[in-house]
């Protein structure tokens, strides 16, 4: 099986979709980006080096994460650290979609996971330029259409904890 | 105090990200001229919206002068609040924190309160910790339950720190990145700081909530942080080594809303 298929099982998801859709889809979505970026990690023989060095020391996420961190100090070049960050980012996403339950996950959530993994590919892209080809599509963002169907999805909801006052000077 | 019809521009009158083109801010210092001829009762009017078209230019310094030339002339709690907003922004958290402590403990203002321990959740330094925890002495009433609640919040925001090996100096700096960045970025903007300690993390991850915004902003505002992290190391502020140490225990996230704040609060209520 090719790891795109992973984003092509959830790239339909629709801004009106159910909770556990936008759960799969935050979690399926990390899966294709962890893929996209072993198979470039496998590619290039300076992160492959480090790959293998760091190899049992860390878990699967976190490996990948510190291939970037470990090349930032050795190339003395700060845009790995920035794609390790993404890389933690959107592994956070994932944890959030696929272990705490008792937070909901809407499509604000989604649809920032996809401009976060587009960001990701854009820092990737700027320097691996046949890294992660694939289209990243975020749903309209006022109305989707589906199966003809205008839908309203402006009824975006969150469930939270801590609050903070509109950052708004008071007339 | 209501915005007086003075020709001011839109902008100011809006929320959302902030245009800084030079037809805006030619439009915005006429406004700031405009607004320096006018004198007399009206004089507080104009300052304070001097204020807010400096806080909109991302002049926070400037900004801080006007507020406090209007707090001086009435200095009711409202002015106070922009005074301290105004200092927060600047980047100066520890100014407003402190300011803020005194005005409390003097004025027992229960919505400053409120900011106070706001603010104090992600800068908790010990000093405040402690004269916040006097202050809330003052607050026995049932109905300030929630800002003890709130209070027993940040202890353990502090004990989490320590779980993590993650500094107090180095949790407040990141905050404070990430503050000034929005700051920047939006005018009056609402935000909700969410921070996540589960042990997939590895480590505390923040998930910052903004609302009446696009998703796609996500991408400017990474760009604006990862540009403020490059010039820091450049200048000597910080290095590689250290920023990766903070941010293997400690980074963020945006989770960007087009719903009001009060809309997503009050779905949270109702859910």
């Amino acid at each position: 099986m090719h790891h795109h298929n992973f984003y092509d099982s959830v790239s339909s998801t629709q801004a009106n979709a159910s909770e556990i859709d936008f759960r799969n889809a935050m979690s399926r979505i990390y899966y294709y980006v962890y893929h996209e970026i072993l198979s470039l990690i496998e590619k290039y023989t300076d992160l492959k080096i480090i790959y293998d060095e760091l190899k049992g020391q860390y878990s699967s996420h976190k490996l990948l994460q510190n291939v970037f961190f470990t090349y930032t100090t050795r190339s003395k070049s700060l845009q790995y650290a920035h794609i390790a960050n993404s890389l933690k980012t959107l592994h956070n996403l994932r944890c959030d979609a696929d272990y705490h339950l008792d937070e909901q996950i809407k499509f604000a959530d989604y649809n920032s996971m996809l401009f976060e993994v587009r960001d990701l590919q854009q820092k990737l892209q700027r320097i691996y330029k046949d890294a992660f080809n694939m289209e990243i599509k975020s749903p309209s963002k006022t109305t989707v259409f589906k199966r003809g169907e205008k839908v309203d999805n402006s009824k975006d909801e969150k469930t939270e904890k801590s609050t903070k006052p509109n950052f708004q000077f008071v007339d | 105090m209501a915005i007086p019809q003075l020709d001011l521009p839109i902008q100011l009158q809006q929320k959302g990200k902030k245009d800084l083109s030079p037809t805006v801010m030619a439009e915005l210092n006429r406004a700031i001229e405009k607004l320096q001829h006018i004198k007399g009762k009206d004089e507080i009017y104009a300052w304070h919206n001097i204020a807010k078209i400096y806080a909109y230019q991302n002049q926070f310094d400037k900004a801080i002068v006007y507020f406090e030339k209007v707090y001086q002339k009435d200095n009711s709690s409202l002015n106070f609040d922009n005074l301290i907003l105004s200092i927060h922004q600047s980047g100066q958290y520890a100014v407003a924190i402190e300011k803020l402590l005194l005005y409390v403990q003097e004025k027992r203002d229960d919505e400053l309160l409120n900011k106070l321990l706001n603010l104090l959740l992600l800068y908790p330094r010990q000093d405040d910790i402690k004269q916040t925890q006097k202050i809330l002495c003052l607050f026995n009433d049932e109905k300030y339950q929630s800002y003890h609640q709130r209070f027993e919040d940040i202890l353990s925001r502090i004990h989490l720190l320590d779980q993590f090996q993650l500094s107090l100096e180095d949790y407040c700096f990141m905050n404070d990145i990430y503050e000034n960045i929005l700051d920047k970025f939006y005018y009056g903007y609402g935000m909700v700081f969410d921070c996540d300690e589960a042990i997939e993390h590895d480590g505390l991850f923040q998930k910052i909530h903004i609302f009446e915004a696009e998703a796609e902003d996500i991408l400017e505002l990474n760009h604006l942080y990862e540009q403020k992290i490059e010039r820091m190391i450049e200048q000597g502020q910080l290095t590689i080594e250290k920023y990766i140490d903070i941010i293997s225990k400690y980074n963020f996230s945006f989770v960007i809303h087009t719903e009001t704040q009060e809309e997503w609060e009050n779905s949270r209520a109702s859910s």
